[in-house]
């Protein structure tokens, strides 16, 4: 049961069955766990890597 | 037989999506979007509809491009267990309606349970994390767990 388990969730990341990803995403909401969709991830990488140090900030400043 | 261009039409979503829920990195996951489609461009002349659906086809070579991705970026670092080859079950279970199966099962069982086999196999946290994250004890979410494991074997019929 554990290997099918295993499977049966990794397959449905790539078959996004709406039944199931409904069950996924209740999960999800009810303990605050939410995952990017495909267009926000998309939207992320766009905007680059995150850079920003308060430290660094206050050296340049200095 | 479908031709390429017809795949990558209705697949090329479906297997992004997959490349990017394990891989953080968007122009490694583009690249390996690109690896998976001339990897099916090279074994189109070999895929055979008796043995595997195209959907489960084109998940297995995506899958195991994302596998080979790991092994060759991180050889020290232990696959992802839902990755891992041990997890392989048969082919043939990876269809939609068994997927609508585990749906129903889980929505038969009692909130607390679902969110552990969500937690546990679709997050892949261990049970330790899914006690914090649930505010519950280890020893009531082990129970949980073993209990909707049974549950979930009657209610899927396997």
């Amino acid at each position: 049961m554990d290997k099918l388990l295993k499977s049966l969730f990794d397959y449905q990341r790539f078959e996004q069955q709406p039944e199931l990803q409904k069950v996924i995403d209740s999960v999800h909401a009810r303990y605050s766990m939410r995952e990017l969709n495909l267009d926000e991830l998309e939207y992320v990488a766009a905007a680059g890597p995150l850079e920003y140090s308060p430290d660094k900030k206050n050296q340049e400043r200095k | 037989m479908p031709d390429l261009e017809q795949i990558y039409l209705e697949y090329r979503k479906k297997v992004m999506g997959y490349i990017r829920a394990r891989i953080r990195s968007f122009a490694d996951a583009e690249d390996l979007c690109e690896d998976v489609f001339e990897k099916i461009q090279r074994k189109l002349g070999d895929f055979d509809e008796s043995k595997a659906s195209l959907n489960t086809w084109v998940f297995t070579i995506t899958r195991n491009t994302v596998i080979d991705y790991f092994r060759r970026s991180k050889p020290s670092e232990e696959l992802d267990e839902n990755l891992s080859d041990d997890s392989e079950v048969d082919e043939g279970v990876l269809q939609n309606e068994t997927l609508g199966e585990l749906a129903s099962a889980l929505q038969a069982l009692p909130e607390e349970m679902r969110a552990i086999i969500v937690l546990r196999y679709y997050d892949g946290k261990p049970l330790t994390e899914i006690a914090e994250i649930m505010g519950l004890s280890y020893g009531a979410v082990k129970l949980r767990h073993q209990s909707a494991l049974v549950k979930l074997r009657k209610g899927m019929h396997v």
